[in-house]
């Protein structure tokens, strides 16, 4: 059985008096260890799809499940990683890292040892005292991420969480992600903005169309990693992504 | 480019030596002023004042200094303990805030002074009384940072909350928008400690006390002893400069190290 089934999901907004789909009668299986991007337009819904499944917000029909049970609201199995950063800046890192830990009562000295081991995890060690403001935009995603897996989540959501990083650490930050994704083997929902992004991270990439956003298509990528950017399986792929996304722009 | 300027400033004069000497400016003209003028009513000299002071200081520091500062904490902490969970409510939950916010805008606009009849006739020559003054000078702007506050929270700490598990109002108040609020707090507290040292004054010399800093301003007027009125004027100014200081030392710069970041 899939770990998370997405069934005939719908999503409609009222915006300046105009209902809007953003959603409409989105279906998916995602699978354990699963690593599955998506990518469209602005307007197509990714980020909503990825706020339903993180329970932040409920669909107009449909319903998320996770291992068979529905989802009704937010919670710590399904971490998630946003574009903004979202540290808590009254924080440093060690306690931004230790807050979902915090929440579940673990006492002080078990929640900070475990805390470490993910601030380690990351590369961040000698960093564990700094405030958010102190640190530079890769280091607080970083953080971030060990902040929603330290919870051990089935799944860990991410919006963009690149998408503010300049190209040279965004290149890094995707080869850390992997190497973080193949050691914990957890199930990655990951949306980006970038063909090249989604090709070098994901086993499916899933290509959204917008108004009203559904699934277009859905790549499977079985080049093995660690893949490199400019080969030609990978420049076929691109080639495919950008031709469906483009014949999206004509539509 | 500050600091450099502060650095050649500092290496002219000492470290504080320009800011010393312009006080020692003002002290020096005040002395002289008033012994041209020679009038004790009109202009008590500094060196008179520094002798009321040495007669005087005993009965400030033991006597009028302590039951001021009792009126002074029953206001505030009063004030704290009424605003905060007040403004917090309105912060949060949007019934909380429809109930209270017309009867807090009505409140409001009521000059803090104006309760000292009901002061003296529900607490009568009490410190109760003063404190009670203090209290209605020091909740709203505790209440209204608070709220405030609360209001500017962004959705994304929320958010990223909920999903690390805090999804109870009780935890997200507790872990996220009072963290967060903090710093407006404490601006609110200190802003409320400046109102509330004015209206323990005015509160002392109306006659709601029998005692304190303003109470003994108002009597060392009638008994037209003005160097001992500007000996407590002085008194009174120094110890809202120390009290301001202490907080700002205590608060602000320890507890909300965090904010550097947010603010420069």
């Amino acid at each position: 059985m899939a770990l998370l089934e997405i069934v005939g999901v719908s999503k409609r907004f009222i915006a300046e008096g105009k209902q809007m789909e953003a959603l409409k009668e989105v279906s998916l299986s995602i699978d354990e260890r699963e690593f599955v991007c998506f990518i469209g337009p602005s307007g197509c819904g990714k980020t909503t799809l990825l706020r339903i499944v993180a329970g932040l917000v409920e669909p107009s029909s449909g319903w998320v499940s996770l291992d068979g049970q529905p989802i009704t609201g937010p919670g710590p199995e399904r971490g998630m990683v946003f574009q903004e950063y979202s540290l808590f800046p009254w924080r440093n890192v060690l306690e931004n890292v230790g807050f979902g830990l915090e929440l579940k009562g673990m006492d002080r000295p078990s929640r900070e040892a475990l805390s470490r081991q993910y601030i380690e995890m990351v590369g961040l060690e000698r960093f564990e005292q700094r405030f958010p403001h102190e640190l530079s935009g890769g280091m607080k995603q970083r953080v971030a991420i060990a902040r929603a897996l330290v919870n051990e989540p089935r799944a860990i959501l991410m919006d963009e969480p690149f998408g503010a990083l300049d190209a040279q650490t965004r290149n890094t930050m995707q080869t850390e992600l992997l190497r973080i994704w193949s050691d914990k083997r957890k199930t990655v929902l990951f949306v980006t903005h970038s063909v090249d992004e989604a090709i070098y991270l994901a086993d499916t990439i899933i290509i959204m169309s917008a108004r009203p956003g559904r699934i277009k298509d859905r790549i499977e990528i079985n080049i093995p990693r660690p893949r490199v950017r400019t080969s030609p399986e990978v420049n076929g792929i691109r080639d495919r992504i950008l031709q469906d996304l483009r014949s999206e722009m004509e539509d | 480019m500050r600091r450099r300027l502060e650095g050649r400033i500092g290496s002219i004069g000492g470290a504080y030596g320009i800011e010393a000497l312009s006080i020692a400016g003002l002290l020096v003209i005040w002395q002289i002023a008033a012994q041209i003028m020679d009038n004790t009513l009109l202009l008590p000299s500094f060196l008179q004042v520094v002798g009321g002071f040495l007669r005087q200081w005993q009965a400030i520091l033991f006597e009028d200094l302590p039951i001021s500062l009792i009126h002074f904490f029953i206001g505030l902490i009063g004030g704290v303990m009424v605003a905060l969970p007040i403004g917090m409510a309105m912060g949060w939950f949007k019934v909380a805030d429809r109930i209270f916010d017309p009867l807090v805008e009505l409140l409001r606009p009521i000059p803090p002074l104006a309760w000292i009849p009901f002061a003296i006739i529900w607490f009568g020559l009490t410190d109760e009384s003063a404190g009670f003054i203090v209290f209605v000078g020091a909740v709203f702007p505790i209440m209204i940072n608070t709220y405030t506050g609360f209001r500017s929270l962004p959705m994304i700490y929320v958010e990223s909350a909920k999903v690390l598990g805090c999804t109870r109002d009780r935890d997200l108040i507790r872990y996220v928008a009072f963290p967060f609020a903090l710093p407006s707090i404490a601006a609110g507290v200190r802003i409320a400690m400046g109102i509330a040292w004015m209206c323990l004054v005015a509160a002392e010399m109306f006659g709601v006390s029998t005692s304190g800093l303003g109470f003994k301003i108002w009597h060392f007027y009638s008994l037209h002893r003005m160097d001992l009125v500007l000996l407590y004027m002085i008194v009174l100014g120094l110890i809202g400069l120390t009290m301001d200081r202490a907080f700002r030392f205590l608060v602000e710069d320890r507890l909300l190290r965090w904010r550097v970041g947010l603010t420069q």
